[in-house]
């Protein structure tokens, strides 16, 4: 396997520090894995999390994602390991919900976790953080609620920033699907908020 | 998929094209008619606006929090990067490769039903050959050969009729039809279909029998074409006739190796999942 640093621009510094860690790790070093899973469990949790909106299953699915990351290690042939680790994640999510159409179970107790509140500042109002939780949860009952592709291409192009090419390439699909899902997707979302809409208008 | 409307906004205007604009997504004379369209409808201004209110409380979504440390542990590592044919098999446990248990069902079941498919034919002329026997005891006073075929009849009985007989029962049935001039034909008992199946045709000019169902190699030294006075039989014909035994049918070929193949994907994966 040739140099997976020289796939790196010279200023990329956290990609630069991938490959190197990405290299030791191919070469046994679990250490160096687990230093990449540090970089990158917070973000990845927070996608699947998203598009997986059962916490445990999430987690299942971020630690399924990082065992198949650390078999396939070998099979890494450079470019962003974020993408690739990203990559990894979509795919074990998508996987588990498809598994969760075959076999439906009661969907999402996560909404009913009054525990995940968003994090505010100190000075806060009350009234106003009352309404900030009541918008994420609301809009987070409406993602759940939209289909598992329209909820991943909104996820990956709102939350996580990446721009369509991207969010084509990482899940497979063509630009127009992403485009059109992503454009369904928040006219699904718009429907399924019309009674709550006076707490994203002010 | 199509959504319907809301109410509120005319079906004449296309609130796709208005997530688009939301989206920023649209160029030129489009996105002109586009903003023209939110100018004048008041619905679609609101549907604009609403839009892009819940893209930026989508992007603003605070992050979950992590409950769970991902990091491996050496058993991890160890379990994950086993050497050897384990390490092979590792793939076949991933959920990326899920599909393969559905695939060795499929194969499994297409083995299976090739398989019987294949082999019934044999069984039924197995199940033919022990009826056709009682037949052939009761119908052998009304085989009766034609009068100038009487060395062919001889042979024929001698040679042919317990493997007619076997072959299969529409060929055992014509052949112990009675009739002046219908003589039995020999055909391989290891070809039991139906197509190389012989019955007796129509007598040529001389009172003997044509085959019909052969080949090249049965239909050149036709009993029809024969001489007279030549000692040619049926008996011969049947033995001339008489191929190799053939191989296994490709059918049967086939359906074995489906079933290997679903048998070792079950196998594959059942190792690969496999703890320890």
């Amino acid at each position: 396997m040739g140099d997976l640093r020289t796939t790196a621009t010279p200023d990329d510094g956290p990609q630069r520090r991938d490959l190197i860690l990405v290299e030791r790790a191919q070469a046994g070093d679990l250490a160096a894995f687990n230093d990449l899973v540090t970089c990158y469990q917070d973000q990845l949790f927070g996608l699947v999390a998203r598009m997986v909106p059962d916490h445990d299953q999430a987690s299942d699915v971020v630690q399924e994602a990082f065992f198949s990351a650390y078999r396939n290690l070998d099979r890494f042939r450079g470019g962003s390991v974020k993408s690739w680790l990203c990559r990894i994640a979509i795919n074990a999510a998508m996987d588990l919900q498809r598994a969760r159409k075959r076999r439906p179970v009661q969907p999402y107790p996560e909404l009913e976790d009054d525990s995940w509140q968003p994090p505010t500042g100190e000075e806060a109002d009350p009234e106003r953080q009352v309404v900030t939780g009541e918008r994420v949860r609301v809009l987070t009952a409406a993602l759940a609620a939209i289909g598992d592709d329209q909820r991943a291409a909104i996820v990956l192009y709102d939350v996580e920033g990446y721009d369509y090419t991207e969010i084509a390439q990482l899940t497979g699909v063509s630009l127009g699907t992403v485009k059109s899902r992503i454009h369904r997707g928040r006219l699904a979302l718009r429907r399924s908020l019309e009674d709550h809409m006076e707490l994203f208008r002010g | 998929m199509t959504m319907p409307a809301p109410a509120h906004i005319s079906p004449d205007h296309d609130e796709t094209l208005i997530a688009q604009l939301a989206a920023a997504d649209l160029t030129g004379p489009v996105a002109a008619a586009a903003r023209d369209l939110v100018a004048a409808c008041p619905a679609c201004a609101e549907l604009h606006a609403d839009l892009r209110s819940i893209m930026a409380a989508t992007a603003s979504l605070p992050a979950p929090r992590r409950t769970r440390d991902f990091r491996l542990t050496d058993a991890d590592a160890t379990r994950l990067r086993g050497r050897g044919w384990r390490r092979l098999l590792g793939g076949f446990g991933e959920p990326r490769l899920a599909f393969t248990k559905p695939l060795a069902t499929g194969l499994l079941t297409l083995g299976i039903a090739g398989l019987v498919f294949a082999l019934a034919p044999s069984f039924l002329a197995t199940a033919g050959l022990s009826m056709t026997s009682a037949t052939a005891a009761t119908a052998a006073p009304a085989f009766a050969p034609a009068p100038g075929d009487a060395g062919a009849a001889a042979g024929s009985s001698q040679q042919g009729t317990k493997q007619d007989l076997a072959a299969s029962p529409a060929a055992s049935a014509v052949a112990s039809a009675p009739g002046p001039s219908t003589a039995a034909v020999s055909i391989p008992v290891s070809a039991p279909t139906p197509q190389v199946s012989t019955v007796a045709g129509p007598a040529g000019p001389s009172g003997a029998p044509t085959a019909l169902g052969f080949g090249r190699e049965s239909a050149s030294p036709s009993p029809a074409a024969a001489p007279p006075d030549n000692n040619f039989s049926a008996g011969t014909l049947g033995s001339g006739a008489t191929a190799p035994p053939a191989g296994p049918s490709p059918m049967l070929v086939v359906s074995v190796l489906l079933l290997v193949a679903g048998v070792a994907l079950f196998l594959l994966r059942w190792a690969a999942r496999r703890p320890g």
